[in-house]
């Protein structure tokens, strides 16, 4: 087959005219930009987040993208985002259409966020700062709120394990894990780290002891599912002093 | 009829009745305007209060714009204030070089449907005219007369007064009228026998809908401002890349993408005072735009059809007198205008656009370096600068890919964008203050960046910035910062210095007791004095009762 010389030389000129407008711009971009992405809103900062492990397990609390809201610092709202939660790096992920690019969104501008979980549901996840172990910010899934405030914090951890091959064919001897550990928020005390069940609620208020084990008796309550939780945490608010 | 049909002509009127409810709900949205006097002199500071109507619709936002006209819609000035609680209050300082005539104030919010403004008239003598002999009056079509404030009556003390002596005011608001009024106001002025009919009216205006910006916004503590870029050749150029920056110590900047007109809009929360705004606009080749920023006015269809007046010997002798009140005035006490307005913009954010940096450097903490060169050797690592063959380039390490990125990155010198790498060469330690840099492909909104490197000078002066290949640097009023009009209601302990206020009093009132005393102090401006009570009820109708009293 033969290729004539103009289609050749077009070709150069063509990639040599491409070079010289990006040149000219000084920053890179995959697509062109268009009116699209206007808005009136602050915009979305973050840094380009590259998929990094391959080890068994996933960094993300979802298996796949999930749309969702996100409500920045100065309370300017974003809808329908395409979002996944690193609970590895603890950083919310999004995929951003006009320039199909992953984001690591800068968590200091960011105040809330909402995805929708495995199960179907719509989870809220609200940043919380935290001032020890660690001091940083954190984003808590709300699981209720009320007088008393339930959250849960999805942390993903590396654990030792025997050795395999990961889908490059490199041996591995660690995988992902997925942790919860669940936070209750009392009015005007802060939060506190817990393992759900009645000796905890017993032990944080020794006053109603009678009636935190009256309520669990009559309600049985377990503390085997999120729903469950919810309900235990639900029916002790009622029974605390303001 | 068959069951079908019925439900067919309900569901029908159900449409309509809804239709028609919401077209209504929108028309009621307005925004009233009351100036503490209707007559000003050139140089004057006039000063006024807003009320949005309705006071719980979120969709108005809390901005109101306030322009002075002239009767041929030219426009003279604008100021945009922030309501607290649908009420806001501002001043709009009148040029001093404006032309004697009769004005019209216009009140507007940014809103769907809003295509009504409320327009109040008011006289300017310009204050070298001081033999004003005749005036265009407008001829004014269907005015909406505040109705009268039923039960509400002003009593005074006496009806004839002195300069510089108390008036005792006792104001009597029924209980079955106040408790439905939304916010009141009572002012005590001169009044100007030619306009004193000018504070009973309003006159609606249709907003002429081509003068609004082509977006949909609604103003809440934030102001739009738009423009429109056009190429060289002066043909709207869509596409371009349009940056604002604002430089402060935390540095704002956005971008727009121009539409197919060529226009594009920021909106800048927050931001009062008027700042020094650097816009930058590309277009899609990569070739430098022109840059015009718009001045945000509305403008009304149809003009004022006006006559020629012959001022009566009172209206002659009253202009004079209050252009001498102003010239005196300004020789005793000098020009007292409002304080210049200090741009403010508190950051939203603890860090710039740019995000936290990965790295920050203070050069002045370590050995005097004299150029770029040696800056990004010893200093910054990481940072790679290049001169060779007249050529200049700066490359980031990219901490994500672990390589070197291969374009430029975004450079920054005081927030300002600047494309030239070899604009940094002559800058030595003594020049910077700080330099953030990130080594991460960076994001905001839909702009990517190759890493940012931004520096801070040490006072740099912000004319530089004109030195930039297609920057525009534009002064901007953004919403006009707190204020209070200040009345000085003291007894004049210095007999030396006349007092030639012409406005006396003027209070905004959320709840206004049944019974209410005030006084205020007369002046060396003699002539009748207008005391008002203007008050906006629950139910959007403004009510109005008024006091004439005499200065000898």
């Amino acid at each position: 087959m033969r290729i004539p010389l103009k289609t050749i030389l077009s070709y150069f000129v063509l990639l040599l005219s491409i070079s010289v407008t990006a040149q000219d711009f000084q920053y890179f971009q995959w697509k062109k930009l268009t009116t699209e992405s206007n808005t009136l809103k602050y915009k979305l900062p973050g840094n380009l987040y590259l998929f990094r492990s391959a080890l068994r397990g996933s960094e993300f609390t979802t298996n796949d993208w999930s749309k969702g809201y996100l409500i920045l610092q100065n309370g300017d709202r974003y809808d329908s985002l395409s979002l996944r939660y690193n609970s590895f790096l603890e950083e919310l992920i999004m995929f951003n259409k006009e320039t199909g690019a992953l984001i690591m969104l800068d968590k200091y501008a960011l105040s809330e966020f909402s995805m929708v979980g495995e199960n179907g549901e719509t989870q809220i996840f609200r940043k919380i700062h935290f001032e020890k172990s660690p001091k940083k910010d954190i984003f808590l899934r709300i699981l209720y709120e009320g007088k008393l405030t339930l959250m849960l914090r999805y942390k993903t951890i590396e654990l030792a394990t025997s050795v395999y091959h990961d889908a490059s064919g490199l041996l591995r001897s660690s995988e992902l894990f997925l942790t919860e550990t669940y936070y209750l928020g009392l009015p005007g005390k802060g939060l506190i780290k817990f393992t759900p069940g009645r000796r905890f609620f017993i032990a944080l208020f020794p006053g109603q002891k009678k009636a935190i084990k009256k309520l669990h008796r009559q309600n049985r309550l377990r503390y085997k599912s999120n729903e469950n939780i919810i309900k235990a945490v639900s029916l002790i608010e009622t029974i605390i002093p303001d | 009829m068959s069951s079908a049909r019925k439900n067919i002509i309900f569901l029908f009127i159900s449409l309509l009745f809804i239709l028609t409810s919401g077209k209504n709900s929108f028309a009621q949205r307005q925004v009233h305007l009351f100036p503490d006097r209707n007559f000003c002199v050139s140089g004057d500071t006039l000063w006024f209060n807003t009320v949005i109507f309705p006071g719980d619709d979120t969709k108005t936002g809390n901005v109101v714009h306030v322009q002075l006209d002239d009767l041929k819609n030219q426009h003279i000035t604008k100021v945009s204030v922030a309501c607290k609680n649908n009420k806001g209050h501002g001043f709009l300082p009148v040029p001093d070089s404006l032309s004697s005539g009769i004005y019209v104030l216009k009140s507007f919010i940014l809103a769907e449907n809003i295509t009504i403004t409320n327009q109040r008239l008011i006289a300017v003598y310009n204050r070298f005219d001081r033999n004003l002999g005749s005036l265009e009056i407008p001829l004014i079509k269907n005015p909406v007369h505040f109705e009268d404030a039923p039960g509400v009556s002003i009593k005074t003390n006496k009806s004839l007064y002195k300069s510089g002596e108390t008036v005792i005011l006792d104001i009597h608001i029924p209980e079955e009228t106040g408790s439905g009024l939304s916010c009141s106001f009572i002012s005590a002025a001169i009044a100007d026998p030619l306009t004193e009919d000018f504070s009973s009216f309003y006159i609606p205006g249709n907003i002429d809908e081509q003068t609004l910006p082509g977006i949909s916004v609604t103003e809440n503590e934030g102001i739009l401002i738009s423009g429109k870029v056009s190429s060289l050749n002066n043909s709207p150029a869509p596409g371009a890349i349009v940056l604002l920056s604002i430089p402060d110590t935390i540095p704002f900047f956005d971008y727009c993408i121009s539409d197919t007109d060529g226009l594009f809009y920021f909106y800048l929360k927050n931001a009062r005072g008027t700042g020094n705004f650097v816009i930058q606009a590309l277009s899609g080749s990569g070739e430098n735009c022109k840059v015009e920023l718009s001045e945000n006015y509305i403008g009304t269809t149809g003009d004022f059809e006006t006559q020629g007046k012959i001022l009566s010997y009172e209206e002659k002798t009253f202009a004079a007198d209050i252009i001498d009140a102003s010239y005196y005035e300004r020789l005793f006490a000098g020009y007292r205008h409002p304080a210049p307005e200090k741009f403010s913009m508190p950051p939203g954010f603890p860090y710039p656009f740019y995000g936290k940096p990965t790295k920050t450097i203070f050069p002045e903490e370590f050995i005097d370096l004299p150029d770029f060169t040696e800056i990004s050797r010893e200093l910054l690592h990481g940072v790679q600068y290049r001169e060779k063959k007249n050529k200049t380039t700066i490359r980031l390490i990219d901490y994500g890919s672990e390589v070197l990125f291969k374009g430029e990155p975004l450079k920054l010198f005081d927030g300002i964008p600047v494309f030239d790498p070899h604009f940094f060469s002559s800058l030595g330690t003594m020049d910077i203050k700080k330099v953030d840099v990130v080594f991460y492909k960076r994001f905001f909104g839909s702009l990517a960046f190759n890493g940012i490197l931004a520096f801070y000078s040490n006072d740099k002066p912000i004319d530089w910035q004109g030195a930039l290949p297609g920057a525009g640097i534009f002064r901007y009023q953004c919403l006009q910062p707190e204020s209070r009009q200040l009345i000085v209601n003291e007894v004049n302990t210095d007999n030396n210095n006349p007092d030639f206020r012409k406005v006396f009093f003027h209070e905004a009132y959320d709840h206004i007791t049944p019974e209410r005393q005030l006084s205020f102090l007369t002046s060396d401006v003699s002539g009748k004095v207008a005391i008002r009570l203007i008050a906006v009820t629950r139910d959007n109708k403004i009510l109005y009762a008024e006091k004439i009293v005499e200065v000898e």
